[in-house]
């Protein structure tokens, strides 16, 4: 008995520190906005929706659903990579590795729920939209690190497809998903985003 | 305090990707707009759907930062003072970089020969969207006051944006439609009473967040939060009212308009705005050949083409500012379009459809390749030229003509 109680309460202490990193990273939210992206791709409208004031100009909305998750991501690498960078003892990889794990796990859950879409366009874009987070993250401000996860997508959906409906070369998150060139961008970004993430300098992201 | 909040806005480092996204909506949507003051600076408006989101979270993230430092701050007046002014240094520098795109517009216009200078009416559609803007700042800041967690800003930029995207989908537009237009504005001009609703309601938006702004959350049940609700209830019946009277004024923001137009040659006159003069010889040009040919089948041609008319003039025909700046296989289209009333069901009768692909076959004959489907077009047509091949296109053409009236 003495050795089950033993066995709880180290199980509880275990709990509890892992509630703790879940707060101090984020993760609640992260979830949060990973169920929302994954309930938004039974809804999303699967052809072409007009772009607004684009002369009849029509572009692919689902392709940018993973942005919706990926928009917390720099707030959870921000938070694991300041204050408790610089209070732990640990080593800042470990932590970081840690961090990018987490994101890794909630990611692939949402792009695996896109099972009506095309797969390589939804892992592609995936990739493409966590390297940017990542690159953001560890470069950018706390308070800017968002914008470009926000922007890549806005931009491109508004401006990324011509009169003639062509995506425009830029805009990588559109291309379908035979293009070579998207796919060598989005394994770039994200291992430059990885890299760059990991390297960063102990107490880079703090606000 | 004004100085120290623009030198420390959250704005100042997205500065960059702010007038980055204003150069992306210059550079990479058609600039047919560099010939027309009007339509140039309505469609830069529409530029606000790319910031005005942005602004949103820049203003949600200021709004957290303040809301964190409230108990630190909580003297008297002073996180509602923080707050507002908070609200207005993000404000300015989006503002700062909106008239830096306006600008960039106005050079771009005048290096494409447009001569004059901006018409006051031009210059005022721009109010609206500047109040878009502090709009949406301010709601930006109210959700970072009250969220008060890291992630508010790209959920206020995303949640502003989808809301935007809803609203011009489905409707009413006019609660976001700012700005933005296809097609040449020629003979039109913005309605006055819509614009000033439109203001009065992104004033009310404003009122409504910066009376919540700086006070305790309203579901903390605290006193000064309950007594924060008396108020904040008035903005919002004037943000319903204002709302109301806006969409009541109908979906149409724009209103036909007298145009000065200056007209060139004779039999036919083309008369085009003042930006168009150099091209309207061109497109004369253009246009004799198909008139010819509907002459020579004794066909009556209108004698004036101009930029400010619809079709179905019969005397006069409407003529396109894409005809004007070169593309010169859309002129038998515009003959066409003279005869053919708006009013016309030709999408719901085949026979109709039929006459008119005959027609647009037998006039674009050894010019300009067109495609226009081969089972759709008369025999008649198809062979070379009759008396009775004449006589059909006539007929047809007196048929089109009467469609529709």
């Amino acid at each position: 008995m003495r050795t089950l109680r033993a066995y709880a309460s180290i199980c509880w202490v275990q709990i509890r520190w892992a509630l703790t990193w879940c707060r101090c990273w984020s993760l609640g939210p992260l979830v949060a906005t990973g169920l929302l992206a994954a309930a938004g791709w039974f809804v999303i409208p699967e052809g072409p929706v007009p772009v607004p004031a684009g002369g009849g100009v029509e572009s692919l909305l689902w392709p940018l659903l993973p942005a919706l998750v990926v928009l917390a991501v720099p707030a959870v690498l921000a938070n694991a990579g300041s204050e408790l960078e610089l209070l732990t003892a640990r080593s800042p990889l470990m932590l970081r590795l840690r961090a990018l794990g987490c994101c890794a796990l909630v990611l692939a859950g949402v792009a695996a729920a896109g099972v009506r879409f095309d797969p390589v366009v939804v892992w592609r874009n995936t990739a493409i939209l966590a390297g940017v987070a990542f690159l953001a993250a560890a470069t950018l401000p706390r308070g800017s690190a968002w914008q470009p996860v926000v922007l890549l997508p806005l931009a491109s959906w508004l401006l990324g497809t011509d009169a003639h409906r062509q995506v425009r070369p830029w805009a990588i998150v559109l291309a379908p998903g035979s293009s070579a060139s998207a796919s060598i961008a989005a394994a770039s970004l994200l291992g430059l985003g990885v890299t760059a993430y990991l390297g960063a300098p102990r107490g880079q992201h703090q606000s | 305090m004004i100085r120290t909040a623009l030198r420390r806005s959250a704005a100042l480092p997205a500065l960059p990707v702010l007038l980055a996204i204003v150069a992306a909506h210059i550079a990479l949507r058609p600039r047919l707009w560099a010939h027309e003051w009007f339509w140039a600076i309505y469609q830069f408006n529409f530029v606000t759907i790319l910031i005005g989101p942005l602004l949103a979270g820049v203003a949600a993230w200021e709004g957290w930062r303040c809301s964190a430092a409230a108990d630190l701050l909580d003297t008297g007046a002073q996180p509602r003072r923080v707050a507002a002014v908070t609200w207005l240094a993000t404000l300015l520098w989006g503002l700062l970089v909106f008239v830096v795109g306006l600008v960039s517009v106005g050079i771009i216009v005048r290096v494409a020969g447009t001569p004059g200078a901006p018409p006051l009416a031009a210059l005022a559609s721009v109010l609206p969207a500047m109040g878009l803007l502090a709009a949406e700042c301010a709601v930006g800041l109210l959700i970072g006051w009250w969220v008060r967690h890291v992630l508010a800003a790209p959920a206020a930029a995303v949640g502003c944006f989808l809301l935007s995207l809803w609203l011009y989908v489905s409707g009413p537009t006019v609660l976001i439609e700012v700005g933005g237009a296809s097609g040449s504005m020629i003979g039109v001009s913005v309605r006055v009473g819509p614009a000033l609703a439109q203001l009065a309601y992104f004033a009310a938006v404003v009122l409504l967040a910066v009376l919540l702004v700086g006070r305790p959350r309203p579901w903390s049940g605290t006193p000064a939060a309950l007594a924060s609700l008396a108020p904040a209830a008035t903005a919002g019946v004037l943000v319903l009212g204002t709302a109301s009277i806006l969409v009541a004024q109908g979906p149409n923001r724009l209103q036909p308009a007298p145009e000065a137009l200056v007209c060139v040659g004779t039999a036919p006159q083309v008369c085009v705005s003042a930006g168009y003069v150099r091209y309207a010889a061109g497109a004369r040009a253009a246009l004799l050949p198909y008139l010819s040919r509907l002459t020579e089948a004794g066909v009556p041609v209108p004698a004036k083409f101009a930029q400010d008319v619809n079709p179905g003039g019969l005397t006069v025909g409407p003529i396109e500012s894409t005809l004007l700046l070169g593309r010169v296989d859309g002129a038998g289209f515009a003959v066409i379009n003279s005869y053919l009333s708006k009013k016309c069901p030709i999408d719901q009768d085949p026979s109709l459809q039929t006459e008119w692909n005959g027609m647009i076959s037998w006039l674009y004959a050894g010019s300009v390749p067109i495609s226009v489907d081969d089972a759709s077009i008369p025999s008649i047509v198809r062979g070379p030229q009759t008396p009775a091949q004449l006589a059909w296109v006539k007929a047809t053409m007196a048929h089109l003509a009467a469609c529709g009236r």
